[in-house]
């Protein structure tokens, strides 16, 4: 067990997933069936695509349920107002890196921990979005084409956030591994202060990976609320622990250095299969959360046997 | 330093005066109290707003003070405490979980002041209860589907919050009326009222009951009854003719029955104006106000209740209930 | 008369590698036995087993005659084996008496006898000659007094073996002396037999009556301190000649590289001033808290500074961050290499490179096979131990990790290298060779070097010249060829 590669637990996982899954239920393997658990894994995955990138400094960002929700509400209102699409987009998506801007500073200036400051933001955000809708939903009415697209659509047969998942994971997968700055966020996360003593700018490294939480958050909004085709300030409860759980799941370690997007694609893949095989199955709700935990339970656990201990 | 000292004395001196004075002020308006137990949703909020509204233009002698609980029965017990001591001759309160708030309100009783139950009712007597029933949407639901499938089809049934009555008694109500006839429910799950959870799993559901296996959709709220139509839609199957029925009467949900998209919903009063009114018949004595309100039923315990019936919305009666529900509808500004 | 402690044949196995291969020796009462060997020499596997924690593949354990068939730490505790180590395991929100008593706290009914366990840490205490309040919190205490306390404890469990893991690395040299003259009398007057574990090959012949030799898990020597030399030590130690512990020096010293004035720190230093030549190696020596460290940490830019200026290559420049002092060709090896210096998780390559990723980029992104190229190569010039580049440097000895360090520096071409204890927990072996390459990087690539060391002979062997610090100020610039350690000491100590 030691000594396997990387990803063998994970790997092992989504394997032994996907047998039990086409046994469990003939619809799994239905094309269109895959197509939504590949949907699935793009809603949820870029989500934790940005979780990764705060996980890998050693941090965590709670907030991101609650953006999603705002970026929801506010781009409801604004079709309503009839602003044009790309705007929308625009503001939407820099409210996302506003977000990540203010917990960031508080993170690297004031050096509030992670979670305190995060937490913080999620109620405000929250609150702000509640404010914007009033309590209830924001219909806009009937959406536009090019916005629908984005979350309903399909491009040559294939779901459109599959792609914007893949072009997330393509350029996250390259600033990771290929540019200095994705090695600052390594060795920030491995040690703060030799990254420190070597030159790396500590607080614009932390900075930077929670704007791009943030930013990745309200794109994940803006494809829930092309889904759903209402502002809901009640929607997205729950969104980090999902995130969270990609994260871990796809071996980004909460205590920094360590986490791949490979890995975060992999974890993302676990969960939406899980959810997806019980729903096939029947099984009933209650039963469904005590599996769900079950099996990241053990996917955790045989990444886990996989490490020496130091 | 002593100057200082009395200064400061004078001032707290002074404003201690002026607080305790205040509430002599409005000693005139009749203090009425209204817990509220959630702002998160549009029904709750409706209901807070239409009374406040109500309350300010026709009540001139009412000074009606809201609180909310924020989803917390703790804080809905201290709110409750708090609009004790600022005087109230009447309490309105909706509930955000009936056990814990019972001793409290019985204290509230005990002091005299009635107490009327919005929407949510207690296990205590109470003086009043306003509001809608949920088992009979329910049971009115079951029926109409029976008949439309003629007492033979599959439905799946998404539930909301399993914790709270409105989710078990539509279910109950449902299952009630269904029962007896053919009309299986092949699949069900708890959505907790959200529109993304029923739609994904509507999704899944409908991957797993191909064309011609689903006959109908129940869903507890209009938000998961829209998730299951996206759902629905976006399989390209809405041409098969699955009955898609919600509850609460949005006025979105209004607008897509009487399109065509959703079969049926229901409307679920937001027992405003009536709560506010109910309060100042009761703290006024005016007991003609009181029925005229609606069928006043006394029960064995001394409590009183008036039910808000609900009205089934299908597209023969659409167009009469346009706007008269609450939420957002872009036609309606 | 018997043995304190005999052991006889004792191997030990790990997944992969044999640690332990027939270690035996024997300690009378009352002997001070010293332990040494390279790191991965097997020390620390032959004092767990001593302590319990292990059980030997084979071998035979006896204390005072009887023989340990089924050690636990809980037994060895026991039958009198007390085993300090160099991390002291202490509770620091509790009291002095709390440690000293630990787990056998006086008892009056269902309470605690406080007044009791007062007199008998006390009791303890004052048999080891020193000062400590029993209430005091162990947090507060310094870490020579903390050790006592750890002895204390020892004592107050009837110890007859204490075994003392490199105690002398975090004292000062006054805290060494008390500690050897506690050691000395404990055997003396109580019969109390000591293994004492260290690198200071000076103490082993200062302190001990014997001394046993480790290498590759096999005794290598086993016998009285008297009579043998540091050469003999040194030897049997590593396996070979190692020559003189310094190479020899052919110093080729250029103009002025660095020149800091005047620098003062709130904390403690005030008005310091030193300057380094291209090709100079200059010492830094002090006592703990004399500044060594805040003062290199001052010019580097780590740390803020309150006043003094610093110019490198006779231009003023000014450094407010550790990266503006890379950017003017500064280079700090940390204190501690684990906390402040490594990417410990993270490979050897990633730790090679980080501090100079902008020469392997291209059109924007990094050329990991530049990279590779570049890692290797440094890798093979610094004789870096390790299986690949990608191995974790977690993974690596402590000298190889340091050669990591100066690898970073190298790669990001340091021109003037500021090493802060580089040798510290550094093997013999590995020792030399970063003295090899400090020489190297001075004479052959005209680096400017400074080394902060609290050990002076490390200091007069390698420098060409060399500074004393004490509280924060410059008390001497001498010639290090010519000084003496006397001379230094004067410098250095309080009167």
């Amino acid at each position: 067990m030691k000594n396997l590669p990387r990803g063998t637990g994970l790997a092992g996982a989504l394997i032994g997933l996907i047998i039990a899954a086409s046994l469990i239920s003939p619809h799994f393997l239905n094309p269109i069936n895959i197509l939504n658990v590949l949907r699935q894994v793009a809603l949820y995955g870029i989500l934790g695509i940005g979780m990764t990138f705060v996980i890998l400094t050693k941090g965590i960002d709670l907030s991101v349920g609650s953006i999603v929700a705002l970026v929801g509400v506010t781009g409801a209102v604004l079709m309503e107002q009839g602003m044009s699409i790309p705007l929308m987009v625009l503001i939407c998506l820099s409210i996302g890196a506003l977000v990540g801007c203010v917990n960031g500073f508080g993170i690297s200036h004031f050096r509030i921990p992670a979670f305190i400051m995060t937490l913080g933001c999620m109620v405000m955000v929250r609150g702000f979005a509640l404010m914007i809708a009033d309590g209830g939903t924001v219909n806009p009415g009937k959406l536009a084409d090019s916005f629908f697209v984005l979350g309903g659509g399909y491009i040559l047969g294939v779901p459109t956030p599959i792609y914007v998942f893949a072009i997330v994971c393509i350029i996250a997968a390259i600033v990771l591994s290929f540019t200095s700055f994705g090695r600052a966020i390594y060795a920030v996360g491995s040690n703060e202060e030799a990254a420190r003593l070597s030159g790396i700018s500590v607080p614009l490294v932390i900075f930077s990976v929670y704007i791009i939480c943030g930013v990745l958050a309200a794109l994940s909004g803006l494809i829930f609320l092309s889904r759903l085709s209402v502002g809901d300030p009640n929607s997205g409860l729950g969104l980090e622990l999902e995130a969270i759980t990609i994260a871990v799941i796809g071996g980004t370690s909460l205590f920094g250095g360590e986490g791949t997007v490979l890995g975060t694609m992999g974890g993302a893949m676990v969960l939406a299969i899980i959810a997806n095989i019980l729903n096939l199955a029947g099984v009933s709700p209650f039963s469904q959360q005590v599996v769900k935990g079950g099996i990241i339970v053990l996917a955790v656990l045989l990444e886990a046997g996989r490490k020496p201990r130091s | 330093m002593l100057n200082i000292t009395r200064r400061m004395l004078i001032i707290s001196a002074g404003l201690a005066t002026v607080l305790t004075a205040a509430p002599a002020f409005s000693a005139d308006k009749i203090v009425i109290g209204f817990s509220q137990a959630s702002s998160n949703s549009a029904h709750r909020n409706t209901m807070t707003k239409r009374n406040q509204a109500y309350a300010a233009e026709h009540f001139k002698d009412v000074d009606l003070i809201v609180t909310n609980a924020e989803g917390k029965s703790a804080k809905q017990i201290s709110d409750v405490e708090s609009l004790m001591v600022q005087g109230m001759k009447v309490l309105m309160i909706s509930a955000q979980d009936g056990a814990a708030i019972a001793p409290t309100v019985k204290q509230v009783l005990a002091a005299g002041i009635p107490v009327i139950t919005l929407e949510r009712s207690l296990d205590i007597p109470v003086t009043l209860h306003v509001g809608p029933h949920n088992k009979p949407i329910g049971t009115l639901a079951g029926k109409y589907i029976a008949e439309a499938l003629k007492g033979k089809g599959n439905v799946v049934e998404i539930k909301g919050d399993p914790a709270v009555a409105p989710a078990v008694e539509r279910h109950e109500g449902f299952a009630e009326a269904i029962a007896g006839t053919e009309i299986k429910v092949i699949a069900e799950t708890h959505a907790d009222w959200d529109q993304e959870k029923a739609l994904k799993f509507m999704e899944d559901t409908l991957q797993r009951f191909p064309a011609g296996q689903i006959q109908a959709v129940y869903a507890h709220n209009d938000n998961m009854a829209f998730g299951a139509l996206r759902a629905i839609q976006a399989a390209g199957r809405d041409k098969e003719g699955i009955l898609i029925i919600g509850i609460d009467g949005e006025n979105a949900a209004i607008r897509a029955v009487a399109k065509g998209d959703l079969t049926a919903t229901f409307t679920y009063s937001t027992v405003a104006p009536e709560g506010v009114i109910a309060a100042h018949a009761l703290a006024t004595n005016d007991t003609a106000a009181l029925e005229k309100l609606g069928t006043l039923t006394k029960k064995d315990d001394g409590s009183m209740e008036i039910e808000i019936a609900s009205k089934m919305i299908t597209k023969e009666n659409a167009a009469e209930f346009f706007c008269k529900g609450f939420g957002d509808d872009p036609e309606c500004k | 008369m018997t043995s304190a402690l005999a052991l006889a044949g004792i191997t030990k196995s790990f997944p992969g590698v044999r640690a332990l291969k027939g270690v035996s020796f024997s300690l009378q009462p009352g002997e001070i036995r010293a332990l040494v060997g390279e790191n991965g020499a097997g020390k620390s596997t032959l004092m767990k087993i001593l302590s319990g924690a292990y059980s030997a593949d084979e071998g035979r354990i006896e204390l005072f005659g009887e023989e340990v068939l089924d050690p636990t730490p809980a037994g060895m505790i026991a039958r009198g084996v007390a085993v300090i180590y160099q991390e002291l395991a202490q509770a620091p929100h509790l009291t002095v008496a709390e440690n000293v008593l630990m787990g056998r706290l006086p008892r009056k009914g269902a309470l605690i006898d406080w007044g009791e366990a007062k007199r008998r840490t006390s009791a303890v205490v004052d048999r080891l000659g020193f000062d400590v309040d029993p209430t005091a919190r162990i947090g507060t205490l310094s870490v020579a007094k903390r050790q006592m306390v750890e002895i204390a404890k020892a004592l107050a469990r009837n110890a007859k073996i204490i075994v003392l893991d490199e105690p002398s690395a975090v004292l000062a040299q006054a805290e060494i002396d008390q500690l050897f003259r506690v050691v000395r009398q404990l055997a003396r007057e109580s019969g109390v037999a000591f293994v004492y574990i260290s690198h200071r090959l000076r103490e082993v012949f200062e302190l001990s009556d014997t001394v046993t030799v480790l290498r590759d898990g096999t005794v290598i020597h086993n016998g009285p301190s008297n009579g043998l030399t540091t050469d003999d030590l040194i030897r049997s130690m590593v396996g070979r000649d190692v020559g003189d512990v310094f190479p020899k020096r052919t110093p080729r010293i250029g103009e002025e590289a660095l020149s800091a004035r005047g620098i003062s720190t709130q904390a403690l230093l005030r008005n310091v001033s030193i300057h380094v030549r291209k090709g100079e190696i200059v010492g830094l020596f002090g006592l703990a808290g004399a500044g060594r460290t805040e003062l290199l940490r001052a010019i580097y830019g780590a740390d803020p500074r309150d006043a003094g200026d610093v110019s490198i290559n006779g231009a003023m420049t000014s450094i407010g961050s550790p990266r503006a002092g890379i950017s003017k060709g500064l280079g700090l090896v940390p204190e501690d290499r684990k906390t402040e210096g490594l990417f410990l998780i993270q490979s050897v390559g990633f730790n090679i490179m980080s501090a100079s990723l902008a020469q392997i980029v291209r059109f924007g992104l990094l050329s990991l096979r530049r990279e590779r190229r570049i890692v290797s190569g440094l890798i093979e010039r610094l004789r870096i131990r390790t299986p690949n580049a990608a191995a974790a440097t977690q993974n690596l000895s402590g000298g190889n990790q340091q050669k990591c360090v100066l690898a970073r520096l190298v790669s990001a071409g340091c021109e003037i290298l500021l090493a802060d204890e580089p040798t510290r927990g550094v093997d013999v072996g590995a020792k030399r060779e970063i003295y090899d390459l400090l020489v190297e990087l001075a004479e052959a690539r005209g680096l400017a070097i400074v080394i902060a060391s609290s050990e002076l002979p490390e200091i007069l062997g390698l420098c060409d010249r060399l500074y004393v610090l004490r509280e924060g100020e410059i008390t001497a610039e001498l010639d290090a060829r010519t000084a003496t350690e006397e001379d230094v000491m004067h410098f250095a100590a309080l009167h």
